[in-house]
């Protein structure tokens, strides 16, 4: 049975960034629906119902994230979405926000209802201006629609929508780096307790979700919590895009339903390797999450599975590495990302990223020693759950797992002080 | 109460306690060095982690706090909490914290003013590694002027930022933050502003190690070469509580001590560089009187000879109205009390006491925090004229002026203070003037006779602040020449006038007896009141400040 | 002669002043409305910034230089940024930026003379499907080869 496509339905269409083109076919029924028959509580249930699984890469269900907002705090509550899409791999979330902004912004407006936000942002990386203007112009034809304002549809319900442009810093993908960071300061992640959705923007209730997420919101009101939930397998369900990047003859967003096996993402929809090479590596779901070999992609791309195999799904980034590229250089690629990007408040990740960096790529250019690689792993150990937010393990993450899984290629690097593989370097030497 | 096992140590404590602040109350140390009492926590650092009996990750103890759970959630049946600063994992995360911290740190102990008492060299030694395995090129940037008080070293620093939170929420000025990102932080200003508001010294003595440095003290000595005493600071009648460092009978730096209802963990700029005033004023090592030709040394006995013999001259032949004396707001209650004991019991004076200097005017200068600097430039006004017991309505210059006194006793030991050409025109018209100063002051410079006595740092006793709390002040200099300390020349002319009039062994003696006759003083002996000083009993209680929650962490 | 922003400007920074909750959050959108009119991030800029909303200037500094798209140093008319991460290396990013650096002549500050192309390796653009991909100013340009990039680079020297 052939997959039909649920989030992409419209991106191939004419004019499909119009109000127009989105409600010919069906869209803004949803928002309709809610604010006709359902109070927000009975979204929040829905949405629990269908075990969505926030799709920016923690995969934390989004009704029972919804549920953890406290009532009559006395304090506004604010949803904001996250579309600071900054992990290496990812790049979904701009063909929505670009083809399909209203599918976007509908999703987010029943979303704010249902937690009871009368006021929600739109955090968006400030790289993607184009993407920015696209969704203030949709925000203006729903509001010249009605279906944001004061009273919405005759709900009471007031709605607005701030599109909030970031600066350039991956950490800002954080969710309480993102809070820091709309709050006008320098995107540092906050320690937690408490969670944003207790005290988070301007010390006040918040919830971050992601732009896949939020898309997904109006197809289950409209569709209903069942028939989401039989789409993939039911604790990890639903439509999902997948980002497939690297050494492939057909790099691309592709949507298919959870759980598509990643052989066919690669072989299939990704046609093989490119150049007539071989696989090498794969990085399933973005690059902070473990690298598999060629021998470890009989999986199913679905968050448990995944799991399962000792990797994680992550944004569903799909890199590709081919047998021709180093592993070594890759990794020097990768690390300078994370040193790159650390914000620099806590001691293990603003010490041990560079450090590691500067490491890898010392064994990349002929001056490593034995050591270096136990060494490594020991400054991964040694930041693995020591710091304020996730980036930590981010950045150890590739570290540890290349150096495993790739051991004889970092060996014969420090050994013969050049590449094991043919490909000229990835980058050069200059930091 | 919430009950909580640490390090196997039972502890009852208040809900929302944090771990830190139970260990540091019971003298357990969790090496950390981005929390301090009176910062936002941040747990930045990572140096406090500790493990918590059902936490799959080690947390930081400077943001867990301690709460009542239910009895189904109780460790053993009984216990909130139970953890561990001490286990392998804590020990092994202790000692990676600190071999991050050091792999850009400079090898710069030798040279480094922190020496001695710097936490990175303590937890190194206690919690650390002792081998290195860094082979990189440690980052590298030259130091720079943070402001006119402090010096920045980059390299050193370890961004704790409590330097930034300090000027944000104590100083209320938010002149520092951090700049650039990841690998690249630093500390920095805005260019063209610098850190130069008045609290600005206090950075130095939060900053755990030597990144931030005083100019003022910048290689001067070793600290393990000080000799530390406890006092109060002389600029304003705040009277932030103090330790005094002196080597080779010279102060090498003044730092706050903590007194939650004074000065809390701070004093300001003024203060803390105020001992440089009194290093630059030249002594006057012996009595001196004038003549002719000038001031001609005179012995310590001629000249109390000669002070006896022109008061008694004086007041025999124009009466008990014709002597007066001003007590002094720089010195001690001692001192101001026997002064006063002296004038009426031993020269007869009835009203003719007063206070110099007269009132300052202005509001004090208040920080966000509550800390405060106050426009009384003395530091024990209210002590001095409790002691003198002051009629209020004598105008001790008005008399002088319509020379109703003739012979006057001036007691001084401050610093700078101008006479108005109106008051040396009033001094001038005396008789015989008698100054007990340290250096040849304005006011020394109309005497007739100068006693020389000590300046603030050299004073022991008591003293009265704004708050009217007496505190302890402990003599931190000695002086080199024939001075004597101020208490002593009363002292001494007292007994001249009638042996055995005053015949205490010490100053503490005199505190006792005026915690026996002083209104307001009772009970304010030299050990009631202690390191923190105590309020009068009669004290008008002010607005005591100095105190920020400090804490946001829910 | 002090700066102002322009009264369109002001227009926008009230609005924002206005929409937000609290004035410290405009800080980062009124820092892309200066860096649009005025360039380059300089201390004036950023004083004049501080006092638009309300703010220390410190606070402003600080948030400036955590922020790669926020410059304090002046940038070309057209500024190249080339992505360099994983997926854009894997397909020739560092090919990209070689021919950049032959065909423009590139200074140590990454400038050429006439200040017209300035240059800066970026980390991910979220663009990986269409590597290797570079973002002059505000417009991203995907799918490069070396001839695609010879046009583009030849149409805005024409410009």
């Amino acid at each position: 049975m052939d997959y039909e496509p649920i989030l992409t339905q419209n991106v191939h269409k004419e004019n499909s960034r119009s109000i127009a083109t989105y409600e010919q076919s069906g869209g803004y029924s949803a928002l309709r629906k809610v604010f006709k028959e359902m109070s927000p509580a009975e979204v929040v249930d829905e949405v629990k119902a269908s075990n969505l699984r926030g799709r920016g890469g923690a995969g934390f269900p989004t009704g029972v994230k919804w549920s953890f907002v406290p009532k009559n705090t006395g304090k506004p509550t604010y949803l904001i979405m996250n579309a600071d899409e900054s992990e290496p791999g990812t790049f979904k979330d701009r063909l929505l926000m670009s083809k399909d902004p209203h599918m976007v912004v509908e999703g987010q407006i029943i979303s704010s209802f249902a937690i009871g936000c009368e006021l929600s942002f739109i955090y968006i990386r400030g790289e993607f201006y184009e993407e920015a203007q696209i969704l203030e112009a949709a925000i203006e034809e729903a509001r010249e629609k009605g279906y944001l304002g004061k009273n919405i549809l005759g709900s009471g319900f007031n709605h607005d929508i701030i599109v909030h442009r970031g600066a350039g810093a991956y950490i800002c993908g954080e969710e309480t780096g993102l809070i820091e960071s709309l709050e006008g300061k320098r995107g540092w992640p906050r320690i937690k307790p408490p969670f944003p959705a207790v005290e988070g923007y301007l010390q006040s209730p918040t919830i971050v979700n992601n732009v896949e997420t939020l898309a997904n919101v109006p197809h289950i009101i409209t569709r209903g919590a069942e028939w989401f939930k039989n789409i993939g397998p039911e604790k990890s369900p639903g439509p999902k895009l997948y980002c497939l990047s690297g050494d492939v003859e057909n790099p691309g967003v592709y949507e298919h339903a959870m759980g598509y096996p990643l052989k066919d993402l690669i072989y299939k929809d990704g046609g093989g390797i490119w150049k007539g090479r071989e696989l090498k590596a794969v990085i399933p779901g973005g690059s902070s999450v473990p690298v598999l070999t060629a021998d470890e992609i009989d999986i199913n791309m679905d968050f448990d599975s995944v799991a399962a195999a000792g990797s994680m799904l992550g944004s569903a980034a799909t890199m590709v590495i081919d047998d021709t590229a180093c592993m070594v250089d890759a990794l020097s690629n990768l690390t300078k990302f994370y040193a790159h990007e650390s914000c620099g408040q806590c001691t293990p990740c603003r010490e041990g990223s560079p450090w590691m960096m500067r490491i890898v790529r010392r064994i990349e250019n002929g001056d490593g020693e034995p050591n270096d690689l136990d060494m490594l792993l020991d400054i991964g150990t040694a930041i693995q759950q020591k710091t304020i937010c996730p980036f930590g393990d981010a950045a150890m993450t590739p570290v540890t797992t290349f150096v495993q899984k790739f051991r004889d290629e970092f060996e014969y690097h420090i050994e013969h002080k050049k590449c094991m593989v043919s490909r000229q370097k990835l980058m050069p030497q200059v930091a | 109460m919430a009950l909580i096992k640490l390090n196997g140590r039972e502890f009852e404590v208040e809900p929302g306690t944090t771990v830190l602040e139970v260990a540091r109350q019971n003298g357990i140390e969790i090496p950390h060095y981005c929390y301090h009492p009176r910062l936002e926590i941040v747990g930045s650092c990572r140096m406090c982690m500790v493990e918590v009996e059902g936490m799959p990750k080690l947390t930081t103890s400077c943001s867990l706090r301690i709460n009542e759970m239910p009895e189904e959630r109780k460790v053993d049946g009984k216990y909130d909490m139970v953890v561990s600063s001490e286990s392998d994992k804590v020990k092994q995360t202790q000692k990676s914290t600190l071999e991050f911290l050091l792999i850009n740190h400079p090898l710069d102990c030798p040279v480094c003013d922190q020496a001695g008492e710097c936490y990175l060299q303590d937890y190194s030694f206690k919690y650390g590694k002792a081998h290195s395995r860094f082979k990189e090129e440690k980052r590298v940037r030259p130091a720079e002027q943070l402001g006119p008080m402090v010096r920045i070293n980059h390299n050193r620093c370890i961004m704790c930022t409590r330097c930034v939170r300090f000027a944000k929420e104590i100083a209320g000025t938010a002149e520092l933050g951090v700049v650039n990102r990841g690998y690249y932080s630093k500390i920095g200003v805005v260019e063209g502003k610098e850190l130069d508001n008045k609290m600005a010294g206090n950075v130095v003595d939060i900053c755990p190690v030597g990144a931030l440095l005083s100019n003022d003290f910048l290689y001067k000595t070793r600290v393990w070469n000080l000799e530390e005493t406890s006092s109060i600071c002389p600029e304003c009648s705040v009277g932030c509580n103090i330790e005094v460092h002196v080597k080779d009978n010279q102060i090498q730096r003044t730092i706050p001590r903590i007194n939650e209802e004074v000065n809390d963990h701070w004093m300001c700029d003024d203060g803390r560089f105020e001992y440089h005033k009194y290093e630059d004023a030249e002594r006057i090592e012996n009595p001196l009187v004038k003549t002719d030709s000038g001031f001609e040394r005179i012995s310590w006995t001629g000249a109390i000879k000669l002070l006896l013999e022109k008061f008694s001259t004086i007041s025999r032949e124009k009466g008990k109205e014709a002597i007066g004396g001003f007590g002094s707001a720089y010195m001690t209650n001692e001192e101001n009390y026997l002064f006063e004991k002296m004038m009426r019991k031993g020269l007869g004076v009835t009203e003719n006491l007063g206070l110099y200097p007269g009132e300052f005017e202005g509001d004090p200068e208040v920080f966000k925090s509550g800390f405060q600097i106050n426009p009384d430039k003395t530091p024990n006004r209210l002590g001095a004229s409790d002691m003198l017991n002051l009629d209020s309505d004598v105008d001790l210059f008005q008399l002088m002026r319509n020379n109703t006194i003739k012979a006057l006793f001036f007691l001084h030991g401050g610093y700078d203070n101008n006479l108005s050409n109106d008051e040396k025109l009033a001094l001038r018209k005396l008789d015989f003037l008698v100054v007990q100063d340290f250096y040849l002051s304005d006011i020394a410079k109309e005497a007739d006779l100068i006693l020389p006595g000590g300046s603030v740092y050299e004073r022991t006793g008591t003293m009265t602040n704004y708050q009217g709390r007496v505190q302890k002040i402990q003599q931190g200099l000695y002086p080199e020449g024939d001075e004597r300390p101020d208490f002593q020349i009363i002292m001494d002319i007292a007994n001249a006038m009638r042996k055995n009039m005053m015949d205490y062994r010490s100053v503490w003696e005199v505190t006792s007896e005026i915690s026996d006759s002083v209104k307001g003083y009772t009970g304010l002996t030299r050990f009631e009141v202690g390191d923190s000083g105590k309020l009068k009993t009669n004290a008008v209680l002010r607005q005591t400040k100095a105190k920020t929650s400090g804490e946001k962490v829910a | 002669m002090s700066l102002e922003f322009s009264p369109e400007n002001q227009e926008k920074i009230q609005t924002l002043l206005d929409r937000y909750p609290d004035k410290r959050s405009t800080t980062l959108p009124v820092l892309h409305i200066a860096q649009a009119q005025f360039g380059t991030l300089t201390p004036e800029v950023i004083n004049l910034v501080a006092d638009a909303i309300d703010q220390e200037s410190m606070h402003v500094r600080d948030t400036i230089s955590f922020y790669t798209m926020f410059h304090t140093k002046e940038r070309g008319k057209y500024h190249l940024q080339v992505c360099h991460t994983l997926s854009c290396s894997l397909r020739g990013s560092e090919q990209v930026v070689d021919h950049l650096y032959e065909r423009l002549n590139f200074d140590e500050n990454g400038m050429t003379a006439d200040k017209q192309f300035s240059i800066e390796k970026v980390e991910c653009l979220g663009a990986c499907g269409t590597a290797p991909v570079v973002q002059i100013n505000n417009d991203y340009y995907e799918n490069l080869t070396i001839e695609r990039l010879d046009e583009i680079i030849d149409k805005l020297q024409a410009s």
